[in-house]
């Protein structure tokens, strides 16, 4: 055996061992490959296969590229080019994979190719995960402006909703108060629906400014007693409850993390709105509980109410979205709509069920012990 | 007994007169429409030549130009202007405009009553609080 075979086998035995394949195309007219052993494994493939030229098994979409970097491997014999490439595996999966080619012309005139192969895989990996990343913070961080130009905005607009309509509700009432007796029936009523009108308006904006302080700060949280917000809850509906002779059970509630402020404000209107959307000649029975799992509390509210039809569960929690005329059920419809937004400034969630037999079941579910505040360890 | 107001809505300009004749209060408002117009009232130069001494000012913050506290801080600058009972009189409830009003030396801030019982209700309140115990 020449001593350059055995040199070429000295340099194929110190490969096998690592975690690099070699193989080699002795000549390009011809399809006979060459694989080492560590090749095999490490495509995945057994070693009784006849082996492929390794161009064969790159992904369609990297094909044209690695294509013309073969070719300029040919022209150029003795330069060596490295191409990286998901690969077919011989288990069906794509992996990536680096190769280092060079072009190996022989001695009657043919034109070989050969080249090492090793896996980039995990470097792919964290490569991926990494642009995701990248991806869910610049989107996170779009969001976030977005969202402090919508609260601004908001703010705004409504304290300079205000003013013009201070100016009608003011001249109005003087109008009324000054004018009543030299005015007939007709532009009394007039008056009134002007009234009225500038009156929902500024309930509204009243409604809006609110719904826009809500998580323009991140809210501290602490831990808060649910059993006895719910009791002052109560108490503060005391009137409503005793006029609708509404029943409200309260399983033993827990100790939760939320800010007390924004938990008042959710409860008030999660209970007031229990209690406001009965059937006609139906008592309100209005259920309130609590569960613990290692992660996350869950809040429920659940009453035998109107419902809210499937195709409306998301809608409802839309500023101003409204089911229901005002003649049947006054409000706005911020309510559920900062009920919401308190909830993600818990980075919590809310939604709604229909029940079997009609009511609602409102479910708020927030972390047990909070998140890591962006950035740290 | 002279105040001034310094008001560019002319709704509010009637609104307040309104109030003030309903709280049955003896005065008589001059208006200023902007600060410049204010501090010539309370220079009593220019137009304003022959103007009274004021006893009080309803002074709002926003206004075309240059701004309440502008007419605010100069009105402190001077020792002759100092003691005199200013209330900020706005629609603004920012806690910004508060505090900066009240650093400039504000006596009172009020934000604008919604209607006009409440404007009256102002009125009584500044006119006891603010002018017959001091004047």
């Amino acid at each position: 055996m020449p001593n350059s075979q055995n040199r070429d086998r000295r340099y194929l035995l110190a490969v096998e061992g690592t975690q690099v394949g070699v193989f080699e195309r002795p000549d390009m007219q011809s399809d006979e490959v060459f694989w080492s052993n560590s090749l095999f494994d490490l495509l995945h493939y057994s070693r009784e296969e006849t082996p492929t030229p390794p161009f064969a098994l790159v992904r369609w979409d990297y094909r044209k590229k690695v294509e013309t970097l073969r070719r300029s491997i040919l022209r150029n014999p003795g330069k060596a080019v490295q191409i990286q490439a998901p690969m077919l595996c011989g288990d069906g999966r794509y992996r990536w994979f680096s190769a280092n080619c060079i072009a190996n012309p022989g001695e009657n005139g043919s034109m070989g190719l050969l080249g090492s192969i090793f896996s980039i895989e995990e470097v792919k990996e964290v490569e991926q995960l990494r642009a995701k990343e990248r991806q869910l913070e610049a989107a996170v961080d779009s969001l976030t402006a977005a969202n402090a130009d919508l609260e601004r905005f908001a703010h705004m607009a409504s304290h300079d909703l205000q003013e013009p309509l201070r100016m009608v509700t003011a001249f109005m009432s003087l109008l009324k108060s000054d004018y009543a007796d030299s005015l007939d029936d007709r532009a009394r009523q007039y008056i009134a629906f002007a009234c009225d009108g500038a009156e929902r308006m500024q309930t509204m904006i009243d409604d809006l400014l609110l719904y826009a302080k809500v998580g323009i700060d991140a809210p501290e949280l602490q831990n808060v007693n649910l059993q006895q917000i719910s009791d002052d809850t109560c108490a503060l509906l005391d009137e409503t409850i005793q006029n609708t002779g509404a029943e409200i059970r309260t399983s033993s509630l827990p100790v939760v993390l939320a800010d007390p402020t924004g938990l008042k404000s959710l409860m008030l209107n999660l209970i007031g709105n229990a209690i406001k959307y009965t059937r006609n000649g139906t008592k309100p029975e209005i259920s309130i509980g609590c569960d613990m799992n290692a992660e996350t509390w869950t809040l429920t509210v659940s009453d035998n109410g109107i419902g809210i039809p499937d195709s409306k569960r998301n809608d409802i929690f839309q500023p101003f979205f409204r089911l229901h005329g005002p003649s049947d059920y006054p409000g706005n419809g911020v309510g559920l709509a900062m009920c919401k937004r308190i909830a993600e400034s818990w980075h919590g969630s809310i939604s709604v069920q229909q029940k079997d037999d009609g009511g609602s079941i409102f479910s708020v579910t927030a972390p047990r012990y909070g998140i890591a505040p962006k950035g740290a360890a | 007994m002279h105040i001034l107001h310094v008001e560019d809505n002319p709704g509010d300009l009637v609104l307040c007169r309104e109030a003030l004749a309903r709280a049955d209060f003896e005065c008589q408002t001059h208006q200023a429409r902007d600060a410049e117009s204010a501090m010539d009232f309370l220079s009593k130069r220019g137009e304003h030549k022959g103007a009274p001494d004021v006893d009080l000012v309803l002074l709002d913050l926003n206004l075309v130009g240059s701004s309440g506290h502008d007419v605010l801080f100069w009105l402190r600058e001077q020792p002759r202007f100092r003691e005199l009972p200013v209330v900020v009189l706005t629609s603004s409830a920012r806690q910004k405009d508060v505090h900066r009003a009240v650093d400039n030396g504000a006596t009172n801030y009020c934000v604008k009553p919604r209607e006009l019982r409440q404007f009256v209700q102002f009125v009584e309140q500044i006119t006891t609080s603010w002018v017959c115990e001091d004047h």
